[in-house]
């Protein structure tokens, strides 16, 4: 079943334009200078229940103005939406009980409280029961080994906990989607990896489906089978990660071991590779050759490069 | 009601996490009381009238005041440009709540917070400067003063959100909001009665908003309002044109929201 679907999705601003120098600013006073430009075109995609999707792209690509719309804080420019059969942009009570949005740059939780005053207050905003509020809080306080800190004011918790902190408070209702806005930015390498094992445990025993948008690569390796790639707002790619490899990389990597352990690296056509490695062979000083796939982050790199130059 | 109760404890426990931003608060609010105190027993504290009012009465009115604008204007919907500005809007906005009550409970508890200090204040103000009181008993009175506070809680709610919600559309709202603090001490009779005022700017005054938020339900209080029905309908009439100038906006303004910073 589609939980989000969204067709044809344009989001334009209208951005004002300062002019430089002191006259600039004088002029903009009087008459500011406005463009247009389009944060999000033409989108379409759907997402199904349980599917946790992968939402990439370069800074300014679109990915966190796609969130907002689907979330319903940003009204589109053109274009169609359905979250759970809800247009989003209404906040229906239905709605907006069913969804969470996780942002990794800002704090939802009250600042100069303890972590605990904020989860006791989302039990009565979405009027949980008693057994349901004590049963979640638990078990989403010993996944993520915050059971110290909910006392603690969250303004003296680390980045780390305070994440932590904030995952809880987005999933005590248990929502039926969930968008992540880049999660693990600014956690060291330990908590990343600490927060997408969660994830992924969390994914495997609910129903809800996720959307995830991070700059990290790990994140999406680890925790989704699909991803959408999104550049300049257009999505450029739509299916599985397994995939992006063989459909955006012309090239694979022959390594090549000689007689002496040196290993040297040909990046070569895929059409070539047989080819190359036969030939490759029938040197008497070469012990061992691997044919590898290149990186994925290479291959998305390539692709983000494809679309600024292109 | 349950979630509404928890965002009034809520906020009420956030207004006490800072102690000395507690008190420093408090300290101001005696020196919104001390400041025209002063002033005027430098000019009537060695007898005399002027405009019709003797030292202890501009007392009393002064004390009315200030205990007013402790109830009336205490407020956090000041913080929605910041909220706005921020994208810390995002936040309420993404809960099953009604924007609106969310704000005016937050107001509430600032409210009743100010009013728990004031209980402690108030004697000690009294006992230091002894002004004339005067305690109103007739039901009537008190039933038409309670009116008018509802009436200026409202429209001062409201005039609050309007101003707040220029964040949608420009960075600069502390200037608006400037003009309005200083408009706001003068036209609401917060540093003195109106009726010191020419008779023509009186009746200018009376035809805007401010005056329904101190000066009016003052003087009804004091039994001092010479047309209270009259009064008490043009209070109705803003705190209905403000509602709907504020639903227009807001409506307006958050289709334009951007949710910036995040």
């Amino acid at each position: 079943m589609h939980t989000i679907i969204a067709a044809g999705l344009t989001k334009i601003y209208d951005i004002q334009q300062k002019r430089s120098g002191l006259l600039g600013s004088i002029q903009d006073l009087f008459s500011p200078n406005y463009a247009k430009k389009t944060a999000v075109k033409d989108v379409s995609f759907v997402i199904d229940e349980g599917e946790l999707v992968g939402f990439i792209g370069p800074n300014g690509a679109g990915k966190t103005t796609t969130l907002k719309m689907l979330s319903g804080l940003l009204y589109p420019s053109s274009g169609h939406i359905s979250v759970i059969g809800h247009d989003p942009w209404k906040r229906d009570y239905d709605f907006l009980k069913n969804i969470s949005l996780v942002m990794g740059q800002k704090n939802q939780l009250w600042w100069d409280l303890p972590a605990i005053e904020s989860f006791n207050l989302v039990k009565d905003i979405y009027g949980l029961s008693e057994t349901s509020f004590k049963n979640n809080l638990n078990n989403l306080v010993e996944m993520l080994e915050i059971k110290d800190v909910l006392n603690v004011q969250v303004r003296k918790l680390s980045l780390g906990q305070r994440m932590k902190a904030e995952l809880v408070a987005a999933l005590l209702h248990n929502p039926k989607i969930l968008y992540l806005d880049e999660p693990t930015i600014g956690l060291d390498v330990v908590m990343q990896q600490s927060l997408r094992s969660f994830l992924k445990v969390y994914n495997h025993t609910h129903d809800g489906s996720i959307i995830l948008t991070s700059h990290y690569m790990e994140d999406v390796k680890e925790l989704c089978k699909r991803i959408i790639i999104i550049d300049q707002g257009e999505i450029l790619y739509d299916g599985l990660l397994s995939e992006v490899i063989a459909k955006f990389s012309k090239h694979k990597i022959i390594e090549v071991i000689d007689n002496s352990g040196k290993t040297k690296v040909h990046k070569v056509l895929r059409d070539k590779v047989a080819q190359t490695a036969a030939e490759l062979l029938k040197d008497s000083n070469i012990k061992d050759i691997n044919i590898k796939e290149v990186a994925i982050e290479e291959v998305i790199r390539s692709v983000f490069n494809r679309g600024k130059t292109g | 009601m349950n979630k509404y109760f928890s965002l009034f404890a809520i906020t009420l426990q956030e207004i006490f996490a800072y102690r000395l931003n507690m008190l420093m608060w408090r300290v101001r609010q005696v020196f919104v009381f001390l400041v025209p105190f002063f002033i005027w027993k430098s000019v009537l504290g060695a007898g005399g009238m002027i405009y019709g009012y003797s030292f202890a009465a501009i007392m009393t009115y002064l004390f009315g005041t200030t205990i007013l604008r402790s109830l009336v204007m205490g407020s956090r919907t000041i913080d929605l440009g910041w909220m706005i500005n921020t994208g810390a809007l995002t936040i309420p906005l993404m809960r099953p709540i009604r924007l609106f009550i969310f704000f005016f409970v937050r107001d509430l508890a600032d409210k009743i917070f100010n009013l728990g200090f004031m209980l402690i204040e108030l004697p000690l103000i009294y006992f230091i400067f002894k002004p004339p009181l005067f305690l109103q008993f007739d039901p009537i009175k008190l039933l038409l003063t309670a009116i008018s506070i509802m009436l200026a809680i409202l429209i001062y709610f409201y005039i609050n959100i309007i101003f707040g919600s220029f964040a949608f559309w420009s960075k600069d709202t502390w200037a608006p909001r400037f003009l309005l603090m200083v408009i706001m001490e003068f036209a609401t009779g917060a540093m003195f009665p109106l009726d010191m005022l020419p008779q023509l700017w009186q009746n200018i005054l009376y035809c805007l908003p401010f005056p329904y938020l101190l000066y009016v339900p003052l003087k009804l209080y004091l039994a001092a309002d010479s047309a209270p029905l009259g009064h008490l309908t043009i209070a109705i009439v803003w705190a209905l044109i403000l509602y709907a100038i504020t639903k227009y906006i807001w409506h307006k303004g958050i289709s334009s929201y951007e949710a910036e910073g995040r």
